[in-house]
């Protein structure tokens, strides 16, 4: 069963091309058995034709002009007349057809004159009993040779024997040729035909795939067949349904985080006036906290969708910065590897990006940051290595998702929001990218950023 | 005493910023949306407005950019929280600085004395540059990158920003090192570990100047640094 093709398009292929196949043989074959009983016909019309006129000559001629009659006929090298053999007893078995030659000849003849068929077959190798259902297309074709008796009116024994050229063996080649052109074309054709019918859903399943990844992308194009298009149709009006939805929630969550800004501002105003120094630090550091929650929520819900146009951008330039900002922050970080001169990308997004994903490695990884960048011409990835207790393998899908903490008890001494990845990721995202989580093999965490290059 | 005008349609919000900002040695005048503020203009002067980016009836940047085509009073406008673009278009509309909600009172304070400053100094104009071009290179004001000649950005800390900012509408003029940690602390409450020869390295590196035979900035011996190239501004 492994040899059947799972694809649509290699099913059907080989559905019609085997069914044509296995028609166009059966065509050709009764096709050309018909033919064969058309051509013993006409050769026993043919050869009984020539032994009537034969016989009539002879019979009523003198021995003297027989003799110069038959030297005249066996002057052509693929026939000859004997008047000298004897009668041959009768051959045991008697093929199908030599019977149909041998009634063809008596009708012509007429019943004054027995007749019999001695041999009958491929010439030089005529045997008269062989069966005929043995051979080949092509050898029924071949030049015949044909060996007769007749009996003359005076008891003469009229021995017969004749070569017939080859009619049809050409033609045999011809019809099988036209045969597997005519199959070829037809295997094409469906192929083409097959190809597009099933080319619009292999396109629907690559935009379910990649619908993971962007919501915005383009619609499907509604294409193909009837049944194709409209699940086609179907799909975008779920992605338009699903964007609506989402964005109506984002606008929700976006609304209250907006709203929320107005009353922080003015509860640092009214902190001002708190005269003991120390409560209003600690309101201040409070507020400074719901603050950064919202900022972060609004940049989640912001990221990914940026109206910041892309530009030739100079990543070593960025990576350095990003990096020496790490530093700063009292990281260590080792910059290598090859990178590409330039990308296309959003300068703030993608700053915003590298530096969520340093300061995961910063916070949680121990202090040493390794930035390794691959680039090969169309990709490049930039490796964020850190030291690390790592993420377990179960979970570096899930720490994507907006506000999942692994480590709920430590989130509040690092200060996370449980934002970051799902920001990083968004950006990622929409520069055509992506980013992924792996175990480092000396221990720790390997954040794996991918982008293309574009230029 | 400096005059201001706070615009903004927070009843309560609108009061608090005049209490602290009187507290604070200002006198302020505080309306509720762009009619009143146009009252306000058209009876009195003021040193600087206070603009919330969303008001009833015409918003913050419309009144922001009519206003520029007719005065030069300085604007500072209050944005929503963090938006790039929206710093962007508001300094585009004319605004002589932005500060996003919620902000700290106290850098609204630092910000108010930083324009009202610069304003004595005669440096804040009626058109602000966008783009300082020099040397084949464009350090663009409104998105805070520098851009090569072939058009690739290559992107700048904020001190590093600043830096090359201030060294470049002072070109070739010397800036003494307290001069220049003076531009890096002065406007934003953010510590800066790094000294300034650090950050004159990477901006060197950034344009690719020769840090032995520097050609673009110069350090000159025991005075400072200075930006050499001719300085166009573009707006």
């Amino acid at each position: 069963m492994k040899l059947l093709p799972r694809s649509l398009f290699g099913q059907m292929l080989l559905a019609l091309v085997a069914g044509l196949a296995v028609s166009l043989t059966l065509t050709v074959w009764f096709l050309m058995h018909d033919r064969a009983r058309q051509f013993d016909h006409f050769m026993g019309a043919h050869v009984a034709q020539r032994m009537v006129s034969l016989v009539a000559m002879l019979d009523g001629s003198t021995p003297a002009e027989r003799e110069r009659l038959i030297r005249i006929y066996n002057a052509t090298a693929n026939r000859h007349i004997a008047l000298d053999q004897p009668w041959a007893a009768p051959a045991g078995l008697i093929s199908q057809q030599v019977q149909t030659f041998t009634t063809t000849l008596s009708q012509e003849l007429g019943p004054g004159y027995p007749v019999q068929i001695l041999s009958l077959g491929k010439a030089g190798n005529a045997i008269g009993s062989a069966p005929s259902g043995n051979r080949s297309l092509g050898e029924r074709y071949a030049s015949l040779h044909a060996v007769i008796q007749v009996r003359l009116n005076d008891g003469t024994v009229l021995t017969l024997s004749q070569s017939f050229p080859a009619l049809h063996a050409g033609e045999t080649y011809l019809v099988i040729g036209s045969l597997i052109l005519m199959g070829l074309t037809i295997a094409l054709l469906t192929g083409w035909v097959v190809r597009r019918l099933t080319l619009p859903l292999r396109a629907l399943a690559d935009a379910a795939n990649s619908l993971v990844l962007n919501l915005d992308q383009p619609p499907v194009p509604v294409t193909g067949s009837a049944e194709v298009a409209s699940a086609a149709s179907a799909f975008n009006a779920m992605q338009k349904e699903l964007k609506k939805l989402l964005e109506t929630r984002a606008q929700a969550l976006a609304g209250v985080s907006h709203d929320l800004r107005l009353p922080i501002t003015r509860l640092r105003l009214r902190a001002e006036r708190i005269s003991d120094p120390e409560l209003k630090a600690e309101i201040a550091v409070d507020l400074d906290e719901m603050d950064a929650m919202i900022a972060t929520t609004l940049d989640f819900l912001r990221a990914g969708r940026s109206s910041e146009k892309q530009v030739k951008l100079n990543l070593t330039g960025l990576l350095e910065l990003v990096c020496s900002e790490m530093e700063e922050a009292g990281a260590t970080v080792r910059l290598s590897g090859a990178i590409p001169a330039q990308i296309l990308s959003r300068p703030i997004a993608l700053r915003r990006c590298l530096n969520n994903l340093l300061d995961n490695a910063r916070r949680y990884g121990g202090g040493q940051i390794d930035v390794e960048v691959q680039s090969s011409a169309s990709n490049v990835e930039i490796r964020i290595g850190d030291h690390g207790p790592g993420i377990p393998t179960a979970e570096a899908e899930r720490v994507f998702e907006p506000y999942v903490r692994l480590d709920t008890s430590r989130s509040r001494d690092t200060g996370g929001t449980g934002l970051g990845l799902s920001i990083a990721r968004a950006i990622a995202r929409q520069e055509g990218g992506d980013i992924r989580l792996e175990s480092r093999p000396g221990g720790g965490l390997l954040a794996i950023l991918s982008l293309p290059i574009h230029s | 005493m400096k005059r201001l005008l706070v615009v903004d349609d927070d009843k309560a919000l609108r009061k608090l910023l005049g209490d602290y900002l009187g507290e604070n040695g200002y006198e302020v005048v505080l309306v509720g949306d762009g009619e009143a503020m146009k009252q306000e203009l058209a009876r009195t002067s003021f040193d600087l407005i206070i603009l919330d980016l969303m008001l009833p009836g015409e918003d913050g940047l419309t009144l922001c950019r009519d206003m520029r085509a007719r005065s030069s009073v300085p604007i500072l406008m209050l944005t929503a929280r963090g938006d790039e673009l929206d710093r962007i278009i508001g300094l585009e509309m004319g605004a002589d600085d932005y500060l996003a909600k919620p902000f700290n009172p106290r850098e609204l304070l630092a910000r108010i004395k930083n324009i009202l400053r610069r304003t004595r100094e005669g440096e804040a104009t009626v058109a602000a540059p966008r783009q300082l071009v020099f040397a084949g290179w464009t350090l663009d004001l409104s998105a805070r990158h520098l851009v090569d000649a072939d058009g690739i950005v290559s992107p700048l800390s904020n001190g590093e920003f600043k830096l090359l900012h201030v060294l470049a509408e002072h070109a070739r003029t010397v800036l003494s090192r307290d001069q220049l940690m003076d531009v890096l602390s002065g406007r934003e409450a953010l510590p800066y570990d790094r000294t300034i020869d650090v950050m004159i390295s990477r901006l060197r590196r950034c344009l690719r100047d020769d840090a032995r035979d520097p050609l673009l900035i110069k350090t000159i011996r025991n005075e400072g640094y200075m930006l050499s190239a001719q300085v166009e501004q573009r707006t």
